[in-house]
């Protein structure tokens, strides 16, 4: 196995409902090479530090606390999953909370998304800092 | 839950049709590799990519996965990194530690090429020279370019520099070029 410089985990919440878990297995079905593609990016980035993988592009901070992990499959389709890295976890964990289709992020949508994911990491730092 | 645990799961529940499971992925077997050796040298992108002759975010699109680069750019990122082009593309290569800490032979004497070129290009700027690089100057020019360089540099013979995409072994680099100013 590669070397890791960190975990990584899908966001669920306290019931253990996953939004980027149903989306990622929408995918494997419809897109097996996107999907692969999705895995290798992501080990990519546990490979790398956050800053060598903003460098790269591999990644976009699109905000003060979400990052963007950017996925290419093929010539049209391209795939966004923003995450977080909750300080508690001292930078050893990055938290995936979407998996969207970079066409379906027109407009307001893309903005809306990261919004949206900064909800869930306050929500998760809640959940799971609560000693901090 | 963990993205390795998911994987698993979607690779029991939804195995992938059989030729993209029969895949390699050697783009991204090359990012982490390459990732790797560079880090592990201590080394910049930047000073990578001057060492190979390639821009920055070429590097930085080969480190992302993104990049399908041409045999000759293997070459010499594989020299510039001190192994083999099959070390590159050995999937447990990155699991390794690469041999010594320091930043391979190759690099350090492209870094010190890169340097004398800065150097001389610094020079010729402020006399009002004429362009120093070797593919705009003429025989006599690149002469006394040469002799200057190789005077800089601490390896003399043996040593395959490469700078600006073109590949220049010194010692032939040093017989016929700087030996004709002498």
């Amino acid at each position: 196995m590669p070397k890791f410089l960190r975990d990584a985990e899908f966001y669920e919440d306290a019931q253990g409902q996953s939004e980027v878990m149903k989306q990622l297995g929408a995918i494997a079905r419809s897109d097996a090479r996107g999907y692969r593609t999705i895995q290798n990016k992501i080990t990519l980035l546990r490979q790398q530090t956050l800053q060598d993988a903003l460098q790269s592009k591999l990644i976009r901070k699109p905000s003060a606390t979400i990052y963007v992990l950017r996925v290419q499959s093929g010539a049209a389709v391209s795939y966004r999953l923003p995450f977080f890295e909750p300080l508690c976890r001292h930078g050893s964990l990055i938290v995936f909370t979407h998996c969207e289709r970079r066409r379906g992020l027109q407009g307001d949508a893309y903005s809306t998304l990261i919004e949206q994911a900064e909800t869930l990491r306050e929500e998760w730092i809640q959940r799971n800092c609560k000693e901090r | 839950m963990r993205v390795g645990d998911f994987f698993s799961r979607i690779a029991e529940e939804i195995p992938a049709p059989a030729e993209v499971a029969a895949e390699i992925d050697p783009p991204f077997i090359l990012a982490a590799n390459v990732y790797h050796l560079r880090t592990a040298h201590g080394l910049t992108q930047t000073q990578l990519a001057r060492a190979v002759g390639i821009a920055q975010p070429r590097i930085a699109e080969i480190e992302r996965g993104d990049a399908n680069p041409t045999l000759g750019t293997l070459v010499k990122l594989a020299h510039a990194l001190g192994v083999s082009v099959s070390v590159l593309l050995d999937p447990a290569c990155a699991d390794q530690d690469p041999a010594g800490d320091t930043e391979p032979p190759a690099v350090t004497a492209n870094l010190q090429w890169s340097q004398a070129v800065e150097e001389l290009e610094e020079i010729s700027a402020t006399a009002g020279a004429q362009e120093t690089s070797s593919a705009a100057a003429e025989p006599d020019d690149l002469a006394q370019w040469a002799a200057r360089l190789v005077e800089r540099l601490p390896h003399g013979r043996g040593i395959r520099q490469v700078s600006k995409g073109v590949v220049f072994e010194l010692s032939v680099f040093e017989s016929t070029y700087a030996q004709r100013v002498r």
